[in-house]
């Protein structure tokens, strides 16, 4: 089966190797900076969202948010359903601001967003209003893929094929469309909780930004280093790859 | 997202001005510093060349000119470097070609060494390939453009026709010989040295009571002799010692690499040592007694002296998968494991993809029934390459790993040696993982 594989939207921007290596460590909770557009208008670029780290099987109701690996990054969208296929479990996500969606393999997911922060406000995903919110979503969506999924393993579709991708294409923003409506007025009706409330909200964070407003970081231009085998060798010592051997001494 | 990202603040050492952004799936890295990295992001969040300068504008309050050519170098050097290149997807799985083959010629031995990862296994049986056949596998390996051979066994010197079949090896591709050197006498040697060939010959203790009490009494003394033979035959050059390392000589190894520089060889090869054949039966005497740790003080040792830049000799520690650069040969498909390239054979016939493999899930085929092509393109094989280029991203821990696409999820033989499946990393990966970081804390505070 073919699904359309979407490109990577969120990440975390500097230190996303250290979420991986708290999540390792059996830490909980950590907050993430999202970067990308594709969770809009729920998560908006520069939002801050809370993770609770967890294991794949503890998961998961349709519409609940989650947080995954891919290609080296980390993503963060909405969960839809799972399917076991041989021995692994793989998860259908989906960006709500994206038209295509894809699946993911369970090993992969690292936590589920607990609250979204941005712009003074907060919003506490596991509290009432929300848990209904991101389960309407999750449902919708999920009628949503399983049509489309339908309509793409239908006679009809291999017979006509070829105009299909493009009103697939259309239906796609047009579910996104419906999305941004919808999302935005679900949000200005709801909204979060002032930030001030928040208590796990740093003031020393706030404190800085301020500063960093007054006067401008100073400015160092950018380098960018490669190093030939030769230095690395003077540095490091010789490559290791493999001694048994077939591999020590054939070229 | 095409690249991940070790600072030093990750260390928790001190925060220099130095990250290492590292390809989400090539061994490629590039070291930046904060500015660098900032566009870096920028630049692979999509932010078109014009954007990035004009955020850097707002940002730091810097012309549009400077900010401009910063801008044009970074994305070229990070372009160059294979970054950005959008959709950074799964590496493919290697496409198996034939290079080299691994022939074990021969069942007989004139040594029961303790160690022996193939005694036993063959119950002793005097059984050889039959040269015709040989002869027959050679000529299709160089049909199929392949380069090399080694020639193991057993003893391979006992192959009833084994200068023959050396003969006409030699005209078709590289030899590579593997023996226990006792056999070999000065007409031996005169033999060898008209010939394109490598020889490595196993020493296990750099005297005699150690090499002896794992070989058999005698076998130091005959097995330094043949060096002589063959450093007065002009070989010198071509020689490498093989050592197992095991609980016998486990604190002779650094003697060993003396004993090697004294010879004049080429370069000493530490070689895992394995729990099957004859060292299977011995392994209370041999294995059991030798920890991680003991291995690792080895590795340790030899990356001092490497790094002393006076080994004087070439050294292979034994360990896999310790590439903080990617050496040129590997670069064709970025994989430094051969797996794909190489067939090992047995006395059978037997077809496997590696010598740490020889188990029956791994099995390729048989030479004597299906030809070359039919093995090297066999289903095995195909899975076994997938297998090398999956491990890394599936084996949970080697996952979230910085170094996964140099390190590669270490040698997979061995995995399967130390765990009893590939799908895991092998008993070094915590030291590794350190030498590494060691390593990349290193690069990070290099001057440039
Ligand atoms: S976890 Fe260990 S074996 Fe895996 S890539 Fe990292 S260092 Fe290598
Ligand atoms: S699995 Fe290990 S021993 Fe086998 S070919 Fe690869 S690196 Fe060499």
């Amino acid at each position: 089966m073919n699904y359309e594989l979407q490109t990577t939207n969120y990440k975390l921007n500097t230190h996303n190797s250290s979420v991986f290596e708290l999540w390792k460590e059996g830490e909980r909770s950590v907050d993430v900076r999202i970067e990308g557009a594709s969770m809009l208008p729920l998560i908006r670029p520069g939002d801050t969202v809370s993770l609770c780290l967890i294991n794949g099987d503890e998961l998961k109701k349709t519409g609940d948010l989650i947080a995954f690996r891919q290609h080296g990054g980390l993503i963060v969208h909405r969960f839809i359903k799972q399917r076991r296929i041989n021995k692994s479990l793989w998860l259908c996500q989906k960006g709500d601001n994206l038209s295509g969606w894809s699946w993911i393999l369970e090993d992969d997911v690292l936590g589920r967003v607990e609250a979204i922060r941005g712009r003074g406000k907060v919003i506490y995903l596991n509290t009432r209003p929300w848990t209904w919110i991101n389960r309407v979503m999750g449902i919708s969506w999920f009628l949503w893929i399983s049509f489309v999924e339908k309509v793409r393993l239908s006679k009809v579709y291999a017979v006509v094929g070829r105009p299909l991708p493009a009103l697939g294409g259309l239906a796609g923003r047009m579910g996104r469309a419906l999305n941004s409506a919808y999302g935005y007025i679900v949000i200005k009706a709801i909204g979060g909780q002032d930030m001030m409330i928040d208590e796990r909200q740093e003031k020393k964070g706030k404190a800085k930004e301020e500063k960093g407003r007054n006067t401008m970081p100073k400015y160092i231009p950018p380098k960018i280093v490669t190093y030939t085998s030769d230095e690395i060798l003077e540095e490091i010592g010789p490559a290791m790859a493999c001694s048994p051997s077939p591999c020590g001494t054939n070229p | 997202m095409s690249f991940f990202t070790y600072s030093p603040c990750e260390t928790g050492r001190k925060g220099r001005d130095a990250h290492i952004l590292f390809h989400a799936n090539e061994s490629e890295w590039v070291k930046v510093n904060d500015t660098g990295l900032e566009i870096a992001q920028y630049l692979d969040e999509g932010a078109s060349l014009d954007e990035v300068t004009r955020r850097l504008c707002a940002e730091y309050g810097i012309s549009e000119d400077a900010a401009r050519q910063d801008v044009l170098s970074v994305s070229d050097q990070l372009f160059r470097q294979h970054f950005l290149d959008g959709n950074a997807r799964e590496r493919p799985a290697r496409f198996p070609v034939l290079k080299s083959l691994f022939l074990h010629l021969t069942t007989r031995c004139n040594l029961s060494c303790l160690h022996c990862y193939m005694a036993g296994s063959q119950a002793n049986s005097n059984r050889d390939i039959p040269s015709e056949r040989v002869f027959r596998i050679i000529d299709s390996l160089a049909d199929h453009g392949g380069t090399s051979v080694t020639l193991s066994g057993g003893e391979v010197l006992l192959h009833p026709e084994i200068k023959k079949i050396l003969q006409h090896a030699a005209s078709k591709v590289k030899i590579e010989l593997s023996t226990n050197g006792t056999l070999i006498d000065r007409e031996w040697a005169k033999f060898l040295s008209d010939m394109d060939i490598r020889i490595q010959i196993s020493i296990d203790g750099s005297t005699r009571e150690i090499h002896d009490s794992i070989r058999g009494n005698g076998a130091f003394e005959k097995s330094l002799r043949a060096i002589e033979y063959l450093q007065v035959a002009g070989l010198g050059e071509k020689l490498i010692l093989a050592t197992t390392k095991m609980w016998q000589n486990i604190d002779d190894l650094p003697a060993i690499i003396s004993l090697g520089k004294r010879l004049g060889v080429r370069l000493v090869r530490f070689m895992p040592l394995r729990r099957e054949g004859s060292a299977g039966k011995h392994w209370d005497s041999v294995g059991s007694g030798v920890s991680i740790a003991d291995y690792e003080r080895f590795y340790e040792y030899t990356f001092r002296l490497q790094r002393s830049g006076q080994p004087g000799i070439d050294v292979n520690c034994g360990l896999s998968g310790f590439l903080p650069k990617m050496p040129e040969k590997y670069k064709t498909d970025d994989i430094w494991c051969p797996i794909g390239t190489l067939v090992v054979i047995t006395v059978n016939g037997d077809a496997y993809p590696c010598v740490l493999m020889m188990k029956d899930e791994f099995r390729l085929g048989n030479v004597f029934d299906d030809s070359l092509d039919k093995i090297i393109q066999s289903d095995a094989m195909i899975s076994v390459c997938q297998a090398l280029a999956e491990r890394r991203n599936k084996i949970k821990k080697c996952s979230v790993c910085n170094w996964r696409n140099l390190c590669q999820a270490g040698c997979m033989g061995q995995a399967l040696d130390n765990k009893g499946t590939i799908w895991d990393t092998d008993d070094f990966c915590d030291y590794r993982s350190k030498a590494y970081e060691e390593a990349f804390d290193r690069i990070l505070n290099i001057d440039d």
